[in-house]
């Protein structure tokens, strides 16, 4: 699949004659990347592991060079030490190699002060300079926004007034990537939109859901539209419904404060999970490239049919765990949890049940399911088939017989799965349910980039396809913003589910009145 | 990664047919996925993950059984079915004997038994001559099939080539490289004149993607780009033994990359000195490039000989002079790059490069069917250079 998007984007020029043919293709250019909030969580947690396994496997140039910025007065020396420190903790590849770590240490670079210091950013851009001087990093800067999401707006004016949204060359590239969330309601998301825009042209732009660098998520893509099997069967006709669950068998872990302001439908829904949906669903683009996936990727959650007023009922559940256990291990309630409120309504579980009202997809329910603190961590789609239309062998087991099942598993396990029916050896026709699988770590054993290496490689090559665009927050933040409003008018019932079950009751009562069930994973 | 195998359960049979050997592997695969303490949970077919088929031929009982370790240390990463032909053209009488082995490993999630089917092959007499029609019939049928080929380059007749997609040489182990990785490239020549569209790769080839890789990192960017317009002198060292020439398959094939790359028209080889060290020069439009292949004495050094250890690179004069170089670490598992741009700036870093291993490269070069046109265009320009 990489193969296929190697089409360079319209800021690269010239092409250099000895790439050609490397399995390393995609290797990033020199460049300087900012990171705003450079001694944050996730800078610790996972930009830096993330750059730094990068330069182990050689895919970053020797130029590439990262200026931190936050408010603690470090030197670089210290900046380093702290992500030294990181690095040794998270990376997925231990120990960690001092002669690697050392030389790319030496491209990390430190800046204090004040987000929304007008000063603070000449001094970037006076560093950024300078670095260009002697690092070569050829005047490409990528901006990185690992702030509180408060600030996102401020660092993007500010950029625009330093004249930092320019390089200062005119073959160099400036790019600016926005972490999650990305606006709490429509509202919010709108407004972020237009301030970005104003500074910033869209192709400038990466907002990142991790969860689309995921290996698996891309499979699915390469999955559905490099097989010729599964699109004549991948619709209304032969799909009876989907499910898409993402369960974590974790609580909030230290993160109170954020999830009493987002909650499951918020934290999970708008962002993966709607990006799941896309994928599932969506039209085989035209090409593999940024705008045309995304134009399909739009158009799907486009076609979701509104909730009418009155009805939030019979299309959504939400939930809030209570005490319980999970794993031979006890668990307390969300409201027990520190930092929570005791009377917090926040949920922490969300089914919905979505329509696409498109030719595809008309009438086929699509069911997405997402909670914390159920029993495992799974993340799968599955695709249920209908019923063959005529039972041949009804007496021999026939009637039991579940329909066609397609698993397409993203975490744990990797894989796909294929469930059906064959006939028990032996005189009698006798048939059972089988299931075929596929693991990808056994046809390929290759150890999976985590998603932030691909995407901040993809975001260096000016590859955006993996990454949101502005209508498609937007138009996942409509639906998501008037479910919320709905669920506010009313006081809920919580807690309502046990810490280690399922979710709610009401969950599978929701689907029972549509004749069907949740899948256990 | 590496488990060793879960089960593994082997045959003999001293003199057989190939049906024979057919039969042998079905038995030995039922009896090994229905043995007792395989317990099927759920009842979860039994998918052979098969992805390809994989053909080695070797003239040397040693070498067949380096090559079956290294397939044995795939098992469970390459689920395939492979035949290890042992060809002795010379024996009186034609005969086949072969031993089967089946070795299995549960899948690290569980449930799953991943199976790898293999044949040794003793071919004998005639029979070494007629090795397609021993193969296909063992071939599962659909997947590509890989011929890792050990020793100097198939004969054109050679019938394996006409059942194969892709076939894997290594050039260390050419006695004369310079003369036999001209005879590869004439044999990708008659075999594409004969709608054969085999895929060529040479574990050389393989171990120098990093220097090549690293080579072209130094003009990623629109800076370092210019000076490829104005390479001059390359300097290409390489580990050997006293006495022994550092004229290997190693800095032909790289010097011959960059001549492929770069549009450089070979003019011709020199040995220079005690013919220890060889100039190779190249036209590039007005101007002459030359590439200096000179040893370097292996004395206590890890590392095999003829292996490349350190390649300079040499643009421009003057303030605009480039140099560009890239040294393997006396650790072996490292490198370390250096750009400097006179009147500019100086980069220099340290990267991973641990040198692959056989199984490493095997797994590598299976993981791909496409051709590699890159490599054949740089064996074109290596059989240019002799006059
Ligand atoms: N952590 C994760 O795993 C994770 C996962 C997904 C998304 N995200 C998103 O990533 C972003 C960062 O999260 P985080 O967990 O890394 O937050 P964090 O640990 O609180 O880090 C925030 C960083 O911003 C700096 N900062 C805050 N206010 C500043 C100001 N006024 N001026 C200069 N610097 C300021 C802080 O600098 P000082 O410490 O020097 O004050 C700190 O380096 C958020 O948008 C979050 O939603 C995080």
């Amino acid at each position: 699949m990489t193969q296929a998007r190697t089409t360079p984007s319209v800021e690269e020029q010239a092409i250099n004659p000895l790439r050609e043919g490397l399995r390393l293709e995609r290797t990033a250019p020199p460049c300087a990347m900012v990171i705003f909030g450079g001694g944050g969580d996730l800078a610790k947690r996972k930009l830096m592991p993330a750059l730094y396994q990068l330069a182990l496997n050689r895919l970053l140039p020797a130029e590439f060079t990262v200026l931190g910025f936050a408010r603690s007065p470090l030197s670089d020396e210290e900046f380093r030490r702290t992500m030294r420190a990181a690095v040794g903790e998270f990376s997925r590849t231990q120990p960690l190699r001092e002669p690697v770590w050392d030389s790319f240490s030496q491209g990390l670079f430190y800046l204090s002060g004040n987000l929304d210091d007008p000063q603070a950013y000449q001094r970037i851009a006076a560093r950024l300079d300078e670095l260009d001087r002697t690092r070569g990093t050829c005047g490409n800067r990528l901006f990185y926004l690992a702030t509180p999401p408060s600030a996102f707006p401020v660092i993007v004016q500010r950029l625009g007034e330093a004249g930092l949204t320019q390089g200062p060359q005119p073959q160099s590239w400036v790019r600016i990537v926005i972490e999650k969330p990305f606006g709490r309601d429509l509202k919010t998301a709108i407004e972020l939109n237009h301030t970005v825009r104003s500074v910033f042209q869209e192709r400038q732009v990466y907002r990142i859901d991790h969860y689309l660098g995921k290996e698996t998520v891309q499979n699915l893509l390469a999955f559905r539209f490099s097989n010729g099997l599964w699109e004549p069967v991948w619709n209304r006709q032969y799909i009876d419904h989907v499910q898409i669950t993402v369960a974590e068998s974790v609580g909030i872990e230290n993160r109170a404060s954020y999830y009493e302001e987002a909650g499951a439908l918020r934290d999970m829904v708008q962002s993966h999970m709607f990006q799941l949906l896309a994928l599932v669903a969506m039209e085989p683009p035209v090409s593999f490239e940024a705008d045309t996936v995304r134009d399909e990727k739009v158009k799907v959650l486009r076609a979701i049919r509104p909730i009418p007023e009155d009805r939030f009922h019979d299309f959504t559940v939400r939930g809030q765990y209570g005490a319980g256990w999970i794993g031979g291990r006890e668990a307390p309630a969300y409201r027990d949890e520190p930092g929570v409120a005791r009377d917090s309504p926040r949920e922490t579980y969300a089914a919905l049940k979505l329509f696409i009202d498109n030719w595809r997809w008309a009438d086929t329910p699509f069911y997405l399911r997402h909670g914390k603190r159920l029993p495992k961590r799974v993340t799968e789609v599955a695709i249920q088939f209908k019923r063959a239309p005529h039972l041949l062998f009804a007496e021999s087991g026939g009637e039991q017989l579940e329909p066609n099942l397609l698993l397409v598993r993203i975490q744990p396990d990797e894989g796909i799965s294929l469930r059906f029916a064959a006939k028990v050896p032996g005189p009698t026709m006798h048939l059972r349910s089988v299931h075929m699988d596929f693991l990808y770590g056994s046809a390929f054993l290759v150890d999976a980039p985590d998603a932030y290496e691909r995407l901040l490689l993809d975001c260096m090559l000016g590859d955006a396809t993996l990454f949101t665009r502005n209508d498609e927050a937007e138009q996942a933040w409509a639906y998501v913003t008037r479910l919320l409003e709905g669920w506010e008018r009313a006081t809920p019932d919580f807690p309502n589910y046990e810490a280690g079950a399922w979710g709610p009751e009401e969950a599978d009562r929701f689907l029972e009145r549509d004749g069907r069930r949740w899948r256990v994973p | 990664m590496l488990q060793t195998p879960l089960r593994t359960l082997s045959r003999h049979l001293p003199s057989t047919d190939v049906e024979g050997v057919a039969r042998q592997l079905a038995a030995v695969m039922r009896e090994i996925s229905t043995s007792p303490d395989q317990q099927p949970q759920e009842a979860h077919a039994l998918a052979r993950a098969s992805v390809l088929n994989l053909v080695v031929y070797t003239q040397d009982l040693d070498a067949a059984q380096r090559g079956a370790e290294t397939i044995g240390a795939l098992a469970g990463l390459h689920p395939s079915r492979s035949l290890v032909v042992v060809a002795e053209p010379a024996a009186p009488q034609p005969d086949l004997e072969a031993t089967v082995t089946v070795r299995c490993q549960l899948h690290p999630s569980g449930g799953e038994l991943l199976c790898q089917e293999e044949a040794l092959l003793t071919a004998r007499g005639a029979v070494a001559q007629h090795l397609g029609s021993v193969a296909v019939p063992l071939l599962i049928p659909d997947l590509p099939v890989y011929l890792w080929w050990v020793g100097p380059p198939p004969p054109q007749e050679e019938e394996l080539l006409w059942v194969c997609h892709r076939l894997i040489v290594d050039s260390a182990l050419f006695p004369d490289p310079l003369a036999q990785l001209g005879e590869l490239h004439r044999l990708t020549a008659v075999l594409a004149s004969r709608q054969r569209a085999i895929a060529f790769s040479d574990f050389t080839w393989a171990r120098l993607t990093p220097w090549r890789e690293l080579i072209a990192q130094f003009f990623d960017g629109p800076e370092t780009l210019p000076y490829l317009a104005t390479l001059r002198q390359v300097r290409i060292e390489c580990a050997v033994d006293p006495g022994g020439t550092a004229l290997t398959a190693q800095p032909l094939l790289l010097a011959s990359w960059l001549a492929a790359r770069l549009g450089w028209r070979p003019r011709g080889i020199e040995a220079l000195a005690d013919a220890r060290e060889h100039l190779l020069t190249f036209d590039c439009g007005e101007r002459q490039a030359e590439v200096r292949v000179a040893p370097r004495m292996r004395i206590g050094e890890t590392g095999a000989s003829g292996e490349v250890r350190a390649v300079e690179l040499v643009a421009g004069e003057g303030d605009r002079e480039g140099r560009f170089t890239v040294a393997r670490t006396p650790d072996g598992e490292h490198a370390t790059t250096r750009a400097r741009l006179a009147g500019a700036w100086e980069v220099t870093r340290t990267v991973p490069m641990e040198r692959a291993s056989l199984v490493d490269l095997l797994r590598g070069e299976l993981a791909i069917l496409r051709h590699d046109r890159v490599f054949e265009q740089s064996l074109a320009v290596t059989a240019r250079l002799l006059p």
